[in-house]
């Protein structure tokens, strides 16, 4: 009785899983698209998102995010950045989460996170001894050099750029 | 058609259904893999300390607004109900608890759902700090925990034991489990590459070869600079990594069938381990490349630490005896 049951009752959750898993990848399907907006609760509730992009289409740069910060008496002051550039000659055992947070931020939709990232930045910042009224996010961003381009001239730089990504009031 | 046959139908349907889901298999392989997910669970909790306060703490990033619309189905987190830092830091301790205890295999389930809440609960209140390895781990714990995952090399398996001791019992046999968990873990592993292989099939940068290449030369993921350097400064080097990105995309894409078939299945794991210790070394992904790994071992034959066992025991046995007879 009681296996039965544990069979029964996990018959149901696996197809209801694996149809979820199938459709979130069939999202503008006729059939599929609406079976997915019925059964993504799955996948949100349990945060067991099947995404799998994983590198596809892989960076084809490298991004630092800096802050900078204005004053009450309209000084600029530069904050703390969630992680700092690395330098020549670098290697990093642990995985950086707060680099992630950084790279996740870059993208035009993701406007709520640049806004909690400036909230933090403004806190961190008074913390320090500088409050600002005003932190700017700046995305510093070098482009990976063509291959070609990098034998004939190992040490040179690649395309550089300065992307504001947007100035947030301090609470 | 007679109604029989269609009872017989759904009859033959279910019996496959049972085989293929919940058929038992030995309890040793899933108990190890317990072991091993614990200890990844615990190591996510252990790296995530440093930078609690400023991930998920009050005045850390995450999205307020969500946060202060309460508990809904797609956001659940008690870190929305802790006011302090501390508060959050004493939970994230708890969680670690938990972790370590489902790695020993006390209360094995029970711990292991709440290792899976508690990584959930990380995600709901900041999911951008997360990354693909990290969501891997938290839908295979929650996998292993559909099934009797302390059934062996657990504290649960040694209580058992000494109370079947005390009751004058004989040891239990070999204890068997479902099979679905590891079915679960095989079904995820060979979707996830199927689907990365998709996707990457539609990019240009795999599709001419230069994938890995681009991956490499982006400080925001490489390991080291210097060690990367030697791929990225010359041909010679742009030539493996060209080879590097075809065989990882085919193999993705071919994956399921290579590990499908018997007689592939080692190449395809085999294949497997050297791709993800490669970026494990190349590349920063966090607990990715050890999770990957760690799946392989749905894919192996279900009493591989059984065996394993009995070759162990054998060969103490076997040394034991041969200083036995060194000493007369």
């Amino acid at each position: 009785m009681k296996q039965g049951v544990y069979r029964a009752a996990l018959s149901i959750f696996l197809v209801g899983y694996l149809l979820t898993g199938f459709a979130s990848h069939n999202r503008k399907h006729d059939t599929w698209g609406p079976v997915y907006r019925k059964m993504r609760w799955m996948h949100t509730t349990l945060c067991l998102w099947q995404n799998w992009g994983m590198f596809a289409p892989p960076p084809g740069s490298t991004s630092w995010l800096v802050f900078e910060g204005t004053t009450a008496d309209g000084e600029t002051v530069e904050i703390e950045p969630l992680m700092r550039k690395v330098e020549p000659g670098y290697f990093r055992w642990r995985y950086d989460r707060l680099q992630k947070v950084a790279l996740s931020s870059y993208q035009d939709s993701r406007r709520s996170l640049r806004k909690a990232i400036a909230k933090n930045a403004c806190h961190r910042a008074a913390q320090a001894g500088t409050p600002v009224v005003e932190v700017k996010l700046i995305r510093d961003r070098t482009w990976s050099r063509r291959p070609k381009k990098r034998w004939a001239d190992p040490n040179g730089k690649g395309r550089h750029k300065k992307i504001e990504l947007g100035s947030y009031e301090c609470p | 058609m007679p109604l029989s046959d269609i009872i017989g139908g759904v009859k033959a349907v279910w019996r496959w259904w049972v085989w293929f889901w919940f058929r038992p298999v030995q309890a040793g392989g899933t108990g190890l893999m317990r072991v091993l997910m614990g200890l990844m669970l615990a190591m996510t909790t252990v790296d995530i300390f440093p930078d609690l306060a400023i991930l998920v703490g009050p005045d850390g990033i995450f999205a307020e607004a969500s946060a202060s619309r309460g508990v809904r189905l797609a956001r659940w987190t008690y870190f929305d109900h802790i006011p302090t830092i501390e508060g959050m830091y004493v939970v994230h301790g708890l969680a670690l608890v938990a972790n370590l205890l489902f790695m020993i295999g006390y209360k094995s389930r029970t711990m292991g759902f709440l290792s899976v809440v508690a990584h959930a609960a990380l995600y709901q209140r900041n999911s951008w700090f997360m990354n693909g390895g990290d969501r891997l781990v938290r839908e295979m714990a929650f996998y292993l925990c559909l099934v009797p995952c302390g059934a062996r090399y657990s504290v649960d398996a040694w209580l058992a034991a000494r109370k079947r001791t005390r009751m004058g019992l004989r040891p239990a046999k070999a204890p068997m489990i479902p099979v679905v968990a590891l079915r679960l873990i095989q079904i995820q592993l060979a979707f996830m590459y199927a689907v990365s292989g998709i996707e990457k099939w539609a990019s240009g940068s795999w599709q001419r070869g230069s994938a890995v290449y681009y991956s490499l030369s982006t400080d925001n993921y490489s390991r080291s600079d210097w060690m990367v350097s030697p791929l990225l400064d010359t041909r010679l080097g742009y030539d493996i990594t060209q080879i590097g990105t075809i065989v990882t995309l085919y193999w993705e894409c071919w994956f399921w069938a290579l590990v499908l078939w018997r007689p592939t299945r080692w190449l395809a794991l085999g294949v497997g381990v050297l791709l993800h210790g490669g970026i494990h070394v190349g590349l920063m992904v966090a607990f990715f490349s050890f999770a990957s790994i760690w799946g392989y071992l749905a894919f192996l034959p279900y009493d591989w630490a059984e065996r394993v066992e009995t070759w162990w025991r054998r060969r103490r046995l076997e040394r034991q005896q041969t200083g036995r007879k060194a000493l007369t």
